[in-house]
């Protein structure tokens, strides 16, 4: 069956907050006890080329993956992909949420992109359905949605937008005539008296900068486009036996950053009622999207965090500092895009520049505190210490400084003398210019030398190897002298070794 | 039927807007042959207590008025008023939008907060009976919640809706909403970038200034549905009724917007008058609207003609920003926030007569004389005459000349026993506004000004008046009797221009 997504292909790209791995660090911490992701078995609905499951499927051999998706186009260029990488963890085929068969399988984890607002309201029901049915006992499944209240200035645009290019048939022209429109409205809009955006006009300025054409056709042209309170929504899950457990963005479950006057009349407003508190977070931050975790009804999820549960996570950090200071009550401010959060404890501060400084690598709790207590000469650290520093981390995560993840994937993070790329890498260089890393995050090699050095690091060929084929293709006012291509190459490769971009 | 609004009354004020000399105005300049006003029929469909048609009954007392609505308790308050003022040209009924018949076709009907507000089924009713009702060249005025911007109206009704939650105790609910309201004001960031204008501005409204029964009966409303102008553009076509303008002709056009916006605006639209109206709410985040639509066989030009106002009064809406009327420069004459600058002695002239006499409403020659006078010349030429119809008809689509298609009878200067419009007498009873024959609503701040109206019932004289109210309040002011003489002649004087005072001859 042809589909909007045969004309205009939607960009996939892997996306870490639906890896299994984090959909179990999150339920963990929350108490549930979901399957290993590296040994389960996952279903996505609705994978589109299947970008995302690939890469897990990469990262995770031992676990079995399946995808379906109505777009037939899609689902052939994923199975070429799959192909070329020699995956045999994976299948993918066409499917119609409606009509896919799930026999009597069950999946540990579900995966549900970009669907549930964006379909009829028939398919809307088969797809929890089939959530509701294939999920095992102690199954995560992972749901975004377009959410209301947010969602209703948004609409605004989307409309407006939809109402100038109704009629025209030629998705090209579609995209322009939205652009066009869009460009319309933030002319109106620019008036003398208004000096400041409000989140009308950035959504407007969004479309016109950020908005890649393809996304645009498929998300803010969509022909069907329903938000939807999270209420109805959670009472749509509790007919299929389901019910929601968490965001899968800690800081956008995180109640504390709401001002205290506000977290009061939340718990006056919700009496103990977990719906209507997040219904009421939803309307205090009027919220227009979530990615939330679901899990079977018979699940008792806590209601905040276990920070004993990071015993059983690793722990990663993108944060950053200025200055140091390890004088205990000094605070100490770790910042990652545009949050922050200050630490006063030394164990804490030595913790988080050690996670910090070995970014993007996973550790252990175990490992972190060995290093720690190397790094401040310690014996051993009493349970009390490790108790408050747990605290610390779970702050931290929830200030989205700190990450858990729930799978330590095989990489090696130090060069080695052949150095050897996964086959998935391989096989999307000669794809395109997008390549998964083990960690589930991407990078892109735009110009031929780098996409053919990428199809070289088969494990076969050292270094001088490596250099001596990749610096011909240079032109030749371009070309690095022998010794400064070696060099500037094994910068290059220790990079991606640490981003876990290398299997040997 | 009991309806919601028996449970809580919803207030009636009467607008000008509503007024069928304004209704007539708009729909002439717009091409629509509206009926004469003095001798016409008006209908208004859910009329609730019927204040804004009494008032109306009260200021053309020639014409025939009929409403109806589905409160019977509305209905009732309504006619024990028209009995007790003993209007005879007005009739107030208990009727169902889906089931009322018409007797005789209407000039004009309006139909008030209640397309968005009621089932489909009832919607469609309305348009069916408007289409029924509605003489060949009347007009009927329609208002509705209006898209895009009623979403982020929808967005507070929604929370409050879900935080009312079953309640149906009108007081409790009223009570949530307003909690409700304080909570999103609570959290809404104070952070540059993230105010959202309208919305911040609504759940102010909401706390501060909302009237109870107007959040009872607006915003918890079980039912309210905005449109798009296109869809209700579409809905009305279907029942033969054509889109003629909107009942305020300056929202409608932006005058504000530069002169690029609204030239992107016409290719967008490809210059169809009905498009190009949606395009303009697009431009303006429009979220309210009150559309005039006719049965007229005509296509809309969407364009107003300078010509019909010939036929109308013409009155001032503005202030002189400058007041240098000799300067060989522009003048200009503003309206709230709308300002246009006005060039020439003849134009300057025109537009200081109407600010210097408002709100006195003149026929077209009778302005140009006055305007002659004040420059001293005798007459204007056909050249000058035109540019002046142009001119005036871009000051009325920028909000700061007002077109009627009626003057009603009133006193301009008080004679020696004034009668003020009964129907004001009765207002000041139980509120401090009152509605004068032009349909202007007058506050009274204090008792005196008050009291002072409701003794103008054609029995005293100002010096009765005088006497009675200096008795009355010697302990509560320190004015003498002169100085108190002095303060009552000065505002008597003041309504009388606003129309407040009956014509001499209804003294009987």
């Amino acid at each position: 069956m042809a589909t909007t997504y045969d004309a205009i292909a939607y960009p996939t790209f892997p996306r870490l907050l639906a890896h299994p791995g984090h959909l179990y660090a999150v339920a963990t911490m929350v108490g549930l006890s979901p399957a290993p992701p590296e040994i389960s078995n996952i279903l996505e609905i609705g994978c589109g080329d299947a970008s995302h499951l690939i890469a897990c499927a990469a990262a995770m051999p031992e676990a079995t993956f399946t995808g379906f998706d109505l777009s037939s186009a899609a689902i052939e260029r994923g199975q070429s992909l799959i192909r070329t990488a020699g995956l045999t963890n994976i299948s993918i085929e066409v499917g119609d949420i409606t009509k896919w068969n799930l026999g009597d399988r069950t999946f540990d984890y579900v995966i549900i992109d970009g669907i549930y607002s964006w379909v009829p309201a028939f398919v809307r029901h088969a797809l929890i359905s089939l959530v509701g049915r294939s999920l095992t006992e102690n199954g995560l499944a992972y749901l975004s949605a377009n959410m209301y209240p947010g969602c209703y200035t948004r609409r605004m645009l989307w409309e407006m937008m939809k109402f100038h290019v109704e009629g025209i048939d030629d998705p090209e022209q579609k995209i322009d005539e939205a652009y066009r429109m869009a460009d319309f409205i933030r002319v109106c809009r620019e008036k003398p008296e208004r000096k400041r955006q409000d989140p009308f006009d950035r959504d407007v300025e969004n479309v016109l900068k950020n908005r890649d054409r393809s996304i645009l056709y498929h998300d803010e042209l969509s022909p069907i486009n329903e938000p939807v309170y999270f209420h109805r929504l959670a009472s749509h899950l509790a007919d299929h036996g389901l019910q929601f457990v968490s965001e899968v963005l800690p800081q956008s479950m995180n109640f504390s950053t709401l001002e205290p006057a506000v977290r009061e009349r939340i718990e006056q407003f919700s009496g103990g009622d977990r719906i209507k508190r997040e219904q009421y977070i939803d309307f205090a931050t009027l919220r227009r999207f979530r990615q939330m975790i679901l899990a079977r009804t018979n699940q008792t999820p806590l209601r905040d965090p276990d920070p004993q549960a990071i015993r059983n996570l690793f722990l990663t950090s993108s944060a950053s500092f200025e200055t140091i200071d390890l004088t205990p009550d000094v605070p100490m401010t770790f910042r990652s895009d545009d949050r922050e959060i200050a630490f006063d404890r030394t164990l804490t501060k030595v913790a988080m520049i050690l996670l910090a400084s070995c970014s993007p690598q996973r550790v252990t709790l175990d490992e972190l505190l060995d290093e720690c207590g190397r790094q401040m000469q310690r014996e051993s650290l009493s349970d009390e210490e490790v108790d408050a520093l747990l605290n610390d981390l779970v702050r931290a995560w929830l200030h989205g400084i700190v990450y858990l993840r729930g799978t330590q994937p095989r990489y090696v993070s130090k060069l080695s003398e052949q150095p050897h790329a996964s086959a998935l890498a391989r096989a999307q260089v000669m794809a395109g210019p997008t390549v998964t890393c083990l960690l589930h995050t991407t990078i892109r090699f735009e110009d031929p030398p780098s996409r053919r050095l990428i199809e070289l690091l088969d494990g076969t060929r050292t270094i001088d190897d490596l250099a001596n084929e990749i610096r011909p293709l240079f032109p030749d006012d371009q070309r690095p002298s022998p010794d400064e291509f070696r060099e500037g190459l094994v910068r290059n490769l220790t990079l991606l070794a640490r981003s876990g971009f290398l299997v040997g | 039927m009991s309806t919601l609004y028996d449970a809580v009354d919803y207030p009636t004020l009467p607008r000008i807007l509503g007024h069928p000399g304004h209704m007539h105005a708009v729909a002439r300049m717009f091409g629509v042959p509206a009926p004469a006003v003095a001798n016409s029929r008006m209908l208004e469909i859910g009329c609730g207590d019927g204040f804004h048609l009494i008032s109306c009954a009260v200021s053309v007392p020639q014409a025939t008025f009929v409403g109806f609505d589905l409160s019977r308790e509305a209905i009732a308050r309504g006619k024990a008023i028209v009995s007790r003022l003993g209007q005879t040209n007005i009739r107030l009924e208990d009727g169902d939008i889906t089931t009322w018949q018409p007797d005789e076709p209407f000039d004009f009907i309006l139909v008030h907060g209640v397309y968005s507000w009621v089932p489909e089924f009832v919607r469609e009713a309305l348009l069916q009976l408007i289409a029924s009702a509605l003489s060949p060249s009347g007009v009927a005025c329609v208002s509705y919640n209006a898209y895009p911007a009623s979403y982020t109206r929808q967005m507070l009704w929604e929370m409050m809706k879900y935080h009312v939650g079953e309640r149906n105790d009108p007081k409790e609910m009223i009570d949530k909403a307003i909690e409700l309201a304080e909570f999103i004001q609570l959290c809404r960031p104070k952070m540059e970038g993230e105010e959202l204008e309208l919305f911040d501005n609504d759940v102010d409204i909401v706390i501060n200034k909302q009237i109870r029964s107007v959040l009872y009966h607006d915003e918890l409303a079980p039912i309210n549905q905005p449109f798009y102008f296109h869809e209700f553009a579409a809905h009305a076509r279907h029942h033969g009724l054509r889109f003629v303008s909107e009942l305020e002709p300056h929202v409608m056009t932006n005058g504000e917007f530069p002169q690029a916006i609204n030239t992107l605006l016409q290719t967008l639209s490809h210059v169809n008058p009905e498009r190009r109206e949606q395009y303009y709410d697009f431009a303006c985040l429009r979220r309210f609207r009150q559309t005039l639509i006719a049965k007229s066989p005509h296509e809309p030009k969407g364009i107003p003609d300078p010509h019909a106002i010939r036929e109308l009064y013409i009155a001032g809406n503005c202030v002189a920003g400058s007041v240098d009327f000799a300067a060989d420069e522009p003048m200009v004459f503003m309206a709230g926030e709308t300002a246009i600058n006005v060039d020439g002695p003849l134009a300057k002239a025109v537009m200081l007569v109407l600010v210097d006499e408002r709100p006195r409403r003149f026929r077209f020659d009778e302005l140009v004389s006055f305007a002659c006078a004040k420059i001293g010349r005798e007459s204007i030429t056909k050249e000058e005459e035109e540019v002046l119809l142009r001119d005036l008809t871009t000051a009325w689509l920028t909000g700061l000349v007002v077109l009627k298609g009626y003057v009603p009878d009133y006193e301009v200067t008080p004679g020696e026993r004034p009668i003020a419009s009964p129907f004001a007498r009765f207002q000041l009873e139980q509120s401090s506004s009152a509605t004068t024959l032009l349909m202007l609503n007058l506050n009274f701040a204090d008792d005196i000004g008050r009291m002072m109206v409701q003794q103008l019932d054609g029995t005293r004289t100002l010096e009765d008046i005088v006497d009675e109210l200096h008795q009355k309040f010697k302990n509560e002011t320190d004015l003498s009797k002169d100085q108190l003489r002095t303060v009552l002649q000065q505002n008597l004087e003041k309504l009388a221009r606003g129309g407040l005072l009956l014509p001499s001859h209804a003294h009987a």
